[in-house]
């Protein structure tokens, strides 16, 4: 595995190759949670420069991944060494056309998620993936991750929703990878490495963090035009009672069916508190659900309305009743959902003063089945508080992975923070669930993978990547560490 | 003390666009809100509710439509809504309304303050509330960002431009108010039950509100809007590209192709 950096200087495309001592590599250096260190950047224009390019990292053994717009929070979209190569200027629709199946848009990869979405509803239908960063992330990232977002909770991840892909391989050579008529692949919200049950490769492929070969095109199948719907933030008292609100709501209210079901708890809230436009709430006001209903008409929007008012009347009182904050037009519910990501996005703030002091957030979204997942819950707040640091827990809990995080000021505490990351996600695969449940592993959790899976298990995917990667150059780091040098 | 708040259902104006063949706006499938001002008018008064004790009567005129801001108005915390609506007042220009939304007013009579939004996004006019207060006659203090009532008087902040004043008026008085007065609240999830469920809308005609016909709709509007377009863009945007160096180098030598270095 032992490849020269001046080599890359003989790389030859027409767009030229932002070399290491460039300052514009500054910008390609990170993602969310990560520093690493591309060796060059070249941000390609079309197909044929990334088959080249990649014909010659294969030939040459130099490392190379691929980034959309590096919102990861894993450092997948990150390189520690080699040529980063940037798709965002391989974007648009090409087609959206109807067949015997379905309704599908055919996306090149670097296309911006929310732009993706605009362009097919101005066609008349609705693809609803879409993760917190849509404004910024491509289509090409989220199926290399199998993105979710807050309105999987109804319409679940990518996965579900790409039919074909066309993927370049390390030497160059085009596969196309289709799903079979009436094939429904799996929901399950487990990211961790590879889909160990795989009978497609194009599931092998979704979600493999771009270790196993370049996504040039997808054709992505769309839902007929998108219903209007509600916004709503029910306010609790505490932590426990917005969970068991959420547990009772996905396990046995089967009337209800959110397109959202999110939990804001007492941490995630204080942060929320620091978006601009946030209202003043009352302070016994200790934690939210974030969730969106759909609706048909006027008069099926108000029977919602009522539904969810008889609930949380029901459940938390008239006076915490009265103070639901409801959107239901555009803005309003475009606000509820900038304050919801105010949460990650303060977070990464305050995480990032403290990488100077070898600090940072410690995030994670380890999952476990909802009929577990109080237990779950109790674990991870007996441990976040024995910790002494400051924490948080919001976002998917209807699909029972919440996102965790700590806040460390110092290597000391980041130590404490990876500790209790470990036991909870020791104590989520013992309760039947995973360590990753959106964000996937990239490079910052692969020492998690062992939590989760035998050593033959990692043994089969790392013989799944040679068969795809024989001389391990796309995304050198992500899932597995990188084989020695 | 009665508080008539006016307010406009107006197209989304972040999601619209206009035919640049027709030069008329797109409205197929644009959401309809109330107007972002108008919103501030109304939370304005249902503060002064709170602290003082009111009743708040939102009034709109409007297609039948326009029942649905008349809704979110009463689930913020209204107590009342009235829509004018009648054929006849299609076509009404900023004085026709005025004048319309007055019979209205002199209607309901009893009320100590009218509060609008200083202008609707969709005609940035800024005129048909000093028009109400005019047909009226009545005090108007208009670009308030804050009010207190004392008496039988208000007190308001007018802030234009870089000038500030503190306004004082006799009840009762028009106000006309900027996003800067408050955040707008979210409507509860009780209040949109009780929107829809418990309140109702008074819907009034030109006959209702005994407005004179030639002073209404079409006929009763001194000014037309002509044509509608979307603003050329003369000057066109260059990209260059290359290297750092010669970008640079690019650049300059427009500017000082153009006298401007």
């Amino acid at each position: 595995m032992v490849w020269n950096y001046k080599v890359l200087k003989s790389l030859e495309v027409n767009t030229p190759v932002i070399p290491k001592d460039d300052e514009r590599i500054e910008t390609y250096s990170e993602d969310t949670m990560y520093r690493g260190s591309p060796d060059a950047v070249l941000i390609a224009r079309d197909e044929r420069e990334i088959t080249e390019t990649l014909k010659f990292c294969n030939k040459n053994k130099v490392p190379i991944t691929f980034c959309g717009t590096q919102t990861s929070m894993t450092g997948a979209s990150v390189p520690d060494e080699g040529l980063l190569v940037s798709t965002e200027l391989i974007e648009g629709v090409e087609d959206i056309y109807q067949n015997e199946n379905g309704t599908f848009a055919v996306v090149k990869p670097g296309t911006v998620t929310a732009l993706f979405q605009k362009e097919v509803a101005n066609a008349g239908y609705f693809y609803p993936v879409a993760p917190t960063s849509r404004d910024q992330c491509r289509i090409g990232s989220n199926i290399s991750t199998n993105a979710t977002g807050e309105d999987s909770y109804k319409y679940g991840p990518v996965r579900e929703y790409v039919q074909s892909i066309d993927i370049i391989m390390p030497d160059g050579s085009k596969r196309v990878l289709t799903r079979e008529p009436g094939e429904h692949p799996t929901w399950v919200r487990n990211k961790a490495g590879y889909l160990v049950e795989w009978g497609n490769p194009i599931d092998l492929i979704i979600g493999s963090e771009g270790t196993l070969g370049f996504i040039s095109r997808a054709t992505i199948k769309l839902l007929p035009k998108a219903r209007p719907f509600f916004s709503a933030l029910i306010p609790f008292r505490s932590n426990w009672d917005a969970l068991n609100f959420a547990i009772d709501t996905n396990l046995n209210d089967k009337d209800l069916n959110p397109r959202t079901l999110e939990l804001i708890d007492s941490g995630a809230l204080k942060l929320m508190k620091t978006s601009r436009t946030f209202p003043e709430i009352d302070e016994e006001i200790g934690s939210l659900l974030y969730i969106k209903q759909e609706y048909d008409d006027d008069e099926d929007f108000v029977r919602w309305i009522e539904v969810w008012l008889k609930k949380i009347t029901h459940t938390c009182g008239k006076d915490l009743a009265d103070q639901t904050m409801v959107a239901f037009t555009y803005n309003d519910q475009e606000i509820f959902r900038l304050w919801r990501h105010r949460i990650p996005e303060a977070a990464n703030e305050i995480g990032r003063k403290y990488w100077k002091n070898a600090g940072g957030k410690i995030g994670s979204d380890w999952w476990a089945p909802m009929d577990k997942l109080a237990e779950m819950m109790r674990h991870f707040y007996l441990v976040a508080d024995a910790s002494g640091l400051p924490y948080m827990g919001y976002a998917h809990i209807g699909c029972g992975h919440p996102h965790t995080n700590f806040l460390s000021q110092n290597a000391v505490e980041k130590q404490k923070a990876l500790e209790a990351l470990a036991s909870c996600c020791r104590k989520a695969v013992e309760l039947g669930g995973g360590v990753a449940g959106e964000h996937g592993i990239g490079k910052i959790h692969t020492d998690l993978m062992p939590i989760q899976y035998s050593h033959d298990i990692i043994n089969k995917m790392k013989a799944w990547k040679r068969e795809y990667d024989p001389n391990w150059i796309l995304g050198r780091g992500n899932i597995f560490e990188a084989p020695n040098t | 003390m009665n508080i008539i708040v006016t307010i406009k259902q107006v197209p989304d104006t972040n999601n619209i666009t206009i035919d640049p063949e027709t030069g008329t706006l797109n409205r197929e499938g644009v959401p309809a809100i109330i107007n972002p001002e108008d919103k501030n008018a109304l939370e304005a008064a249902l503060t002064l509710k709170e602290k003082h004790g009111a009743k708040v009567i939102v009034l709109s005129m409007g297609p039948p439509q326009a029942e649905k801001a008349l809704r979110e108005a009463l689930a913020m915390g209204a107590d009342e809504a009235i829509l004018l609506s009648d054929r006849a007042f299609a076509g009404a220009d900023t004085w026709a309304t005025a004048y319309t939304l007055s019979c209205a007013v002199k209607k309901i009579k009893d009320y100590s303050l009218i509060i609008g939004g200083r202008q609707a996004i969709d005609g940035d006019t800024a005129q048909t509330g000093p028009q109400l207060s005019e047909c009226l006659k009545i005090p108007q203090i208009t670009y308030v960002q804050d009010v207190k009532v004392e008496g039988d008087t208000v007190l308001a902040k007018s802030v234009f431009g870089n000038v500030r004043r503190m306004v004082q008026a006799k009840m009762p008085a028009l106000l006309t108010v900027t996003k800067e007065m408050n955040e707008p609240r979210y409507s509860t999830i009780r209040g949109i039950a009780t929107a829809y469920r418990e309140k109702k809308i008074t819907v009034w005609n030109s006959k209702d509100v005994d407005a004179k016909p030639m002073r209404i709709g079409l006929p009763g509007s001194p000014t037309q809007v002509r044509k509608t377009f979307s603003p050329k863009h003369e000057r066109e945007g260059k990209v260059f590209a290359g290297a750092p160096g010669q970008l640079a180098n690019d650049l300059l030598g427009v500017l000082v192709d153009n006298n401007y270095v």
